[in-house]
């Protein structure tokens, strides 16, 4: 999933779905600066003059960058959302909705995603979830670090073979001890 | 046994094979702070290294900086990237060649670099996640550089560092655990020594000493946070090797204070795997030199 901060002309009849990693459905809904509140999700990225990224899409807001994003004359902002109920927008654009047929939509999408997995790709998430727990094998105490791990483990898989995992170091197998920890 | 830091410090600057940067790294990145700079002169500075030159303007026209156009020129990359990015990728470009292919005490050091890239990618997505998007570069080489204090004692101090390795794999613990153990000190010191060395500016060399303990600094707090996660980002997406498979924590009061959750996890290495994903030119410079 790719975000290009365009911004995208909605249409009543349009559903734009977004499956973020927990399985919802989000929505992109503009929404007036004023009536922005903590727990949104930028659902573009704001850059400054240089074209530089000061907050890229996809964070979730606090209430001190909605009190910087109001200061800097911006007047409504495209923001993601996990919900049934409509945003408010600006007056003359419509709003989408994520109906109950869009979410159950989604979620029958995720699971035929599952059963879709065909071996290879089973193989592949499982070699992946051993590397990255050896790693966390000294963390696993700590909740926030075990919930890193899970983050880590479904990113890798989520983008197989061509992410990042081809720099992982590699051994023969996966029960081979590193012998100097490299 | 704990190692005296001033004897270590002296052993280590008397070595007279010390890594060098070249000479226009440390012209270039001073030359940058200084407000009457302009391109011509940066430019200029550049091209008088023929292999960083060559360098340069592969890591410029490289998808990471996706111009549709190719660059041609130091000139032309500096008036259209700015002297920031120029900075750090000159300092990325110099570092590479820096040090010698071969380990003294087993560390892979393809790998090593190969995590130091990773950390270099992930601190400026985690600056940009934490509002300091402005000075994103500034973690990007802080990352490069965060761990540089551990190549260094791997060549240079092989006999002092050799041991340490070796106690930090059987023990199952951080190589920073078992530096503190057995010197007293850890690589963050013996990097800030050899950046010193090297005349890169202040603010660089203290962001990098201060990476594992964020709180303890007072300045630029932010960007020293954002190495503090791009460490552990990069370590979590298995991106190269830094010496040692371990995991530090996140920081507790880090961790309150930027509302770190599953959430903040879910953009931050969704947004560092596309970022290396651009970056392979990055990467392949670690193995052409």
């Amino acid at each position: 999933m790719s975000e290009n901060g365009v911004r995208v002309p909605f249409a009543r009849t349009q559903n734009h779905i977004y499956p973020n990693s927990a399985g919802f459905a989000l929505s992109k809904v503009r929404v007036r600066t004023d009536q922005l509140t903590p727990g949104m999700k930028l659902g573009e990225p704001i850059t400054n003059a240089n074209g530089v990224t000061i907050m890229p899409s996809g964070i979730r807001l606090t209430p001190m960058f909605i009190a910087r994003i109001r200061k800097w004359n911006i007047d409504a902002i495209d923001v993601l959302q996990e919900t049934k109920a409509a945003a408010t927008s600006d007056a003359g654009e419509a709003t989408t909705e994520v109906g109950p047929e869009a979410e159950a939509q989604s979620s029958q999408n995720t699971r035929q995603l599952s059963d879709r997995l065909s071996n290879e790709q089973a193989d592949f998430a499982r070699t992946v979830a051993l590397e990255i727990s050896r790693t966390f094998v000294n963390v696993k105490n700590d909740p926030l670090m075990m919930q890193l791990r899970t983050v880590a483990i479904k990113r890798l898989v989520y983008h197989g073979r061509n992410g990042v995992v081809n720099l992982m170091r590699r051994h023969g197998s996966v029960d081979e001890e590193p012998a100097h920890g490299s | 046994m704990a190692l005296d830091a001033e004897r270590l410090r002296a052993t280590i600057e008397m070595v007279t094979d010390l890594p060098t940067l070249p000479v226009v790294v440390a012209r270039i990145t001073n030359q940058i702070a200084n407000p009457s700079t302009n391109a011509a002169d940066i430019g200029r500075l550049i091209e008088r290294d023929q292999a960083l030159t060559s360098k340069v303007l592969r890591l410029v026209n490289s998808a990471y900086y996706g111009f549709p156009k190719q660059i041609k020129s130091i000139q032309h990359a500096v008036v259209i990237l700015g002297f920031n990015k120029v900075k750090t990728i000159v300092i990325t470009a110099s570092v590479f060649g820096a040090f010698k292919a071969d380990s003294a005490t087993g560390i892979d050091l393809r790998h090593f670099w190969q995590h130091s890239l990773g950390v270099a990618i992930a601190s400026k997505v985690t600056a940009e996640q934490i509002g300091v998007g402005h000075v994103a570069e500034d973690a990007f080489i802080g990352g490069l550089l965060h761990d540089i204090g551990k190549v260094v004692m791997d060549q240079y101090q092989p006999n002092i560092y050799s041991p340490i390795v070796k106690y930090a794999n059987d023990k199952g613990i951080l190589l920073l655990e078992a530096e503190r153990e057995v010197m007293g000190l850890d690589h963050t010191t013996v990097g800030k020594w050899v950046m010193e060395r090297w005349r890169l500016p202040a603010s660089i060399v203290n962001m990098v000493g201060d990476h594992h303990s964020p709180n303890n600094t007072t300045e630029r707090r932010e960007l020293v946070t954002a190495i503090h996660l791009g460490d552990i980002f990069a370590r979590a997406l298995g991106i190269g090797n830094g010496g040692d498979n371990r995991m530090p924590t996140i920081d507790p009061g880090i961790a309150s204070a930027h509302n770190i959750d599953a959430a903040f996890f879910d953009t931050a290495l969704e947004r560092i795997i596309e970022e290396v994903g651009k970056a392979s030119d990055f990467f392949r410079l670690i193995t052409s030199g």
